[in-house]
């Protein structure tokens, strides 16, 4: 991966720490190696159609899929990537958090369930852009 | 010294829902000052939450989420009365814990 092994202080263990940097969704996705996620109806990604306030955007994801992790992606950010939640044993695969949206845009989930990617995408329209990380 | 986290974990029927309020700017870094400067990004990259020293929620963030992020998540195996702890760090290397009791 490309942001590399590196311990994390506030946190015993090692964990794959993610870049969140300007560049192209797709390579994001290639750098997950999910580029071939599937996109799947076991995940559902909640978000407004339109936004009044792209600040802040409700956004929650829940899977029935045995979810290791998710991630949350907005294509048309300068940073697509958002944030990626980690769920431990006993932790139900379920998030909610605001995201930031520049503009409108295809707000993209990835889930990792038993080593292979899913996905769910939604549009959402962005009616005053929030400077989208 | 940053604000403290608002923690809210209420259990029912087995599971533990639970809220973490962060007091954070979330600076993305494209924003721009009254005198057309780059507002310097700074924003919290990690998040923990552990119950009786377990994890049971971790979030690395980006500037993408909004500021004062308040995080939404639930877990098995909490049981009323016990010490819920959130922990964050972010991009400067400022760390924050706080500390909050299932309900």
């Amino acid at each position: 991966m490309a942001a590399g092994l590196t311990p994390w202080p506030v946190q015993a263990g090692n964990r794959v720490r993610r870049a969140f940097l300007p560049e192209p969704m797709e390579r994001v996705l290639a750098d997950l190696g999910a580029d071939a996620a599937e996109p799947s109806s076991a995940i559902k990604l909640l978000l407004p159609d339109v936004a009044e306030d792209g600040t802040a955007v409700q956004m929650s994801l829940a899977t029935t899929l045995p979810a290791r992790r998710a991630l949350v992606l907005v294509r048309r950010n300068r940073i697509p990537l958002v944030a990626e939640f980690e769920f431990a044993p006993g932790t139900l695969p379920f998030v909610a958090a605001r995201i930031k949206m520049a503009e409108d845009s295809e707000v993209l989930a990835l889930v990792e369930a038993e080593g292979r990617w899913y996905s769910a995408s939604r549009q959402v329209k962005v009616t005053v852009g929030g400077c989208g990380g | 010294m940053p604000e403290a986290m608002r923690i809210r974990a209420v259990e029912k029927d087995g599971v533990v829902d639970a809220r973490v309020q962060i007091r954070h700017d979330m600076e993305s870094g494209s924003r721009k000052n009254d005198a057309g400067e780059l507002i310097p990004a700074w924003y919290i990259t990690q998040f923990t939450v552990e119950v009786e020293g377990r994890e049971v929620f971790n979030a690395q963030l980006g500037p993408g989420v909004s500021r004062n992020p308040l995080l939404h998540f639930r877990f098995k195996d909490g049981l009323k009365g016990q010490a819920i702890v959130a922990r964050w760090e972010d991009s400067r290397g400022e760390t924050r814990e706080d500390r909050g009791v299932i309900e």
